[in-house]
């Protein structure tokens, strides 16, 4: 049939509709779009695909295809729901790892917290969170020492040795340890020995379980550092926080 | 004999009423005790009489009066009539039908002589050996094992035992040292540049408490906008990105695990394989049913039977 003789009206339909088709292959094409996107499983529908094949792999399916009760599955399934566990503690623990996140997550915040309000219990709620984690061990004895005149000295010892305990083999695990002491102990011992240096003997050389605390942690944070990175002047630091211990009061 | 309290008939010699429970007069304290009362013409006649001096009518039996004795007491084994709450011997209560049972008085015990109190002492405590003997524990047992089983399991699934602090948590247990924060980041940037999203991903590395391996955990939150542009199986992908890249060598990566929270923040699904198994399925040396079978994890059953907003 002859375009031409058609009403003006119809070739005028067709042109919008020819038009709009070209509009919808072009948009995803300008816009970068890959065609498989658009035709891809959402993530939601892609991790129940993979739930549903897993379950049917491990016969974990209470329901059968054909709707029948698999007594199999049941029981599998009812044995998981009672004991709570799968009768391995490490894979227990994985299955729940994003809890073990969360507490981290909370733990951070705690302790970020705890430095911005100056609040030790903010600090011994993170311990709570993480007790085995000995970056909030280090952070409390850090913060006690900073934020009282006369801090409990029992206290802050035993967190840092915890924390040294704590400690695991990994190196890069090693120089955060190091690194967290040092910048914590430094800030402490630069506000209460701001005086040292120029003649006056800062808080921190009046009294004896401050001063040696201080300097022999900060002696044994350079060390970790030096023995992992093999850095010169982290040994000499080592050093010579070390001999400062004979500046302290007997 | 007659009660004195409540004026009900009772048989001769009883210490106590059958209808009310009150104390009847001893044998010889009225000329009641050596005579009965014929039905017929209401003459007295002596006790163990068969027949009515008077009129010759039949005399009812001395304890029953006439009706059968139907009920024997628990303590003493004398016969009773039907209908009595207590034993006209010994003034023991009577086994009855519940309602009557338990409208049964629980006074103490007539003190002294002629003394009109119900003898209540003990009842209560027959009344429970009755409840044992009857089978009341028989039927107590199954409900009270349903209803520690039924509290056990919502202990279980609420994770009650940790909260009150009975029991520490697996994951509190070994995964509680200080995450490898570099480690997380290589991971992160291997799943980064395989089209996983930046938004709603979170990748850590976790010491095993005990183990010389550390644990990859990925959580990818659609909640949180987690995407991922590309097809294929995004939890498999993930979990085999995580235990076949360079740093997962790198950093002994000996376990993996993989979590994916639905939009509606909801936890769907939870898979952990140790890092051989997935080497051996990229190597082609496991088929994709026996890696799923190497695989354990947690669904949320909900979700999938009822299928994923």
């Amino acid at each position: 049939v002859n375009s031409k003789n058609q009403p003006a009206s119809i070739r005028m339909a067709r042109a919008t509709i020819i038009a709009l088709l070209a509009c919808l292959l072009l948009v995803p094409a300008l816009g970068g779009c890959d065609w498989e996107d658009w035709f891809a499983e959402s993530e939601q529908e892609q991790a129940k695909d993979t739930a549903q094949e897993w379950t049917e792999a491990n016969g974990l399916n209470p329901v059968n295809d054909d709707g029948s009760v698999n007594p199999d599955g049941v029981a599998k399934v009812a044995k998981r729901v009672i004991t709570g566990s799968t009768g391995n503690a490490e894979v227990d623990a994985a299955l729940n790892s994003d809890d073990a996140l969360t507490r981290i997550v909370e733990a951070d915040k705690m302790e970020e917290m705890g430095w911005k309000e100056r609040d030790l219990t903010l600090f011994d709620d993170a311990v709570k969170l993480r007790p085995e984690d000995w970056k909030y061990r280090i952070s409390r004895a850090a913060s006690t020492m900073d934020i009282y005149v006369a801090p409990d000295m029992d206290k802050v010892d035993a967190d840092l040795q915890v924390a040294e305990k704590l400690l695991g083999p990994d190196k890069q695990e090693r120089i955060q340890y190091a690194q967290q002491g040092i910048r914590q102990l430094e800030a402490v011992k630069n506000r209460l020995a701001k005086t040292y240096g120029t003649g006056e003997r800062g808080d921190l050389f009046t009294h004896s379980r401050p001063c040696r605390t201080v300097f022999s942690r900060l002696a044994h944070f350079y060390s970790v550092l030096a023995d992992q990175t093999g850095d010169k002047s982290s040994r000499d630091m080592a050093a010579q926080y070390t001999s400062d211990l004979s500046q302290c009061p007997p | 004999m007659l009660c004195k309290q409540c004026g009900a008939q009772s048989s001769d010699g009883a210490t106590y009423c059958g209808q009310c429970g009150a104390a009847m007069a001893p044998p010889g304290d009225s000329g009641e005790a050596s005579a009965t009362q014929c039905k017929m013409c209401g003459a007295q006649t002596p006790v163990g009489a068969a027949h009515c001096g008077q009129c010759g009518a039949a005399m009812a039996s001395p304890v029953s009066g006439g009706e059968a004795a139907t009920a024997c007491c628990g303590t003493c084994g004398a016969p009773s009539r039907d209908g009595v709450a207590y034993c006209g011997e010994c003034g023991a209560a009577l086994a009855l039908p519940g309602p009557v049972a338990e409208a049964l008085p629980t006074v103490p015990p007539p003190v002294g002589p002629g003394a009109a109190g119900r003898p209540g002492h003990g009842a209560t405590a027959r009344r429970r050996r009755g409840c044992l003997r009857t089978g009341c524990l028989v039927a107590g047992i199954p409900v009270l094992l349903i209803l520690l089983f039924v509290g056990w399991v919502v202990a279980v699934q609420t994770h009650l035992l940790e909260k009150v602090g009975l029991r520490t948590p697996p994951e509190q247990r070994l995964l509680g040292a200080r995450p490898n924060a570099a480690a997380a980041e290589a991971l992160k940037a291997e799943l980064l540049s395989a089209g996983f999203s930046d938004t709603g991903l979170e990748v850590a590395v976790l010491p095993v408490k005990g183990k010389a391996y550390n644990l990859a955990v990925v959580v990818m939150d659609a909640s949180q906008g987690f995407q991922r542009s590309g097809t294929g199986d995004l939890i498999l992908d993930c979990l085999q990105r995580l235990a076949t890249g360079d740093a997962a060598a790198q950093y002994a990566i000996g376990r993996v695990a993989a979590h994916f929270y639905d939009t509606t923040g909801r936890k769907t699904l939870s898979l952990t394989a140790a890092t051989q198994d997935i080497e051996a399925f990229a190597a082609g040396r496991m088929s994709r049913t026996d890696l799923l079978r190497a695989v354990e994890g947690d669904v949320d059953w909900q979700t999938l039977m009822g299928g994923m907003p």
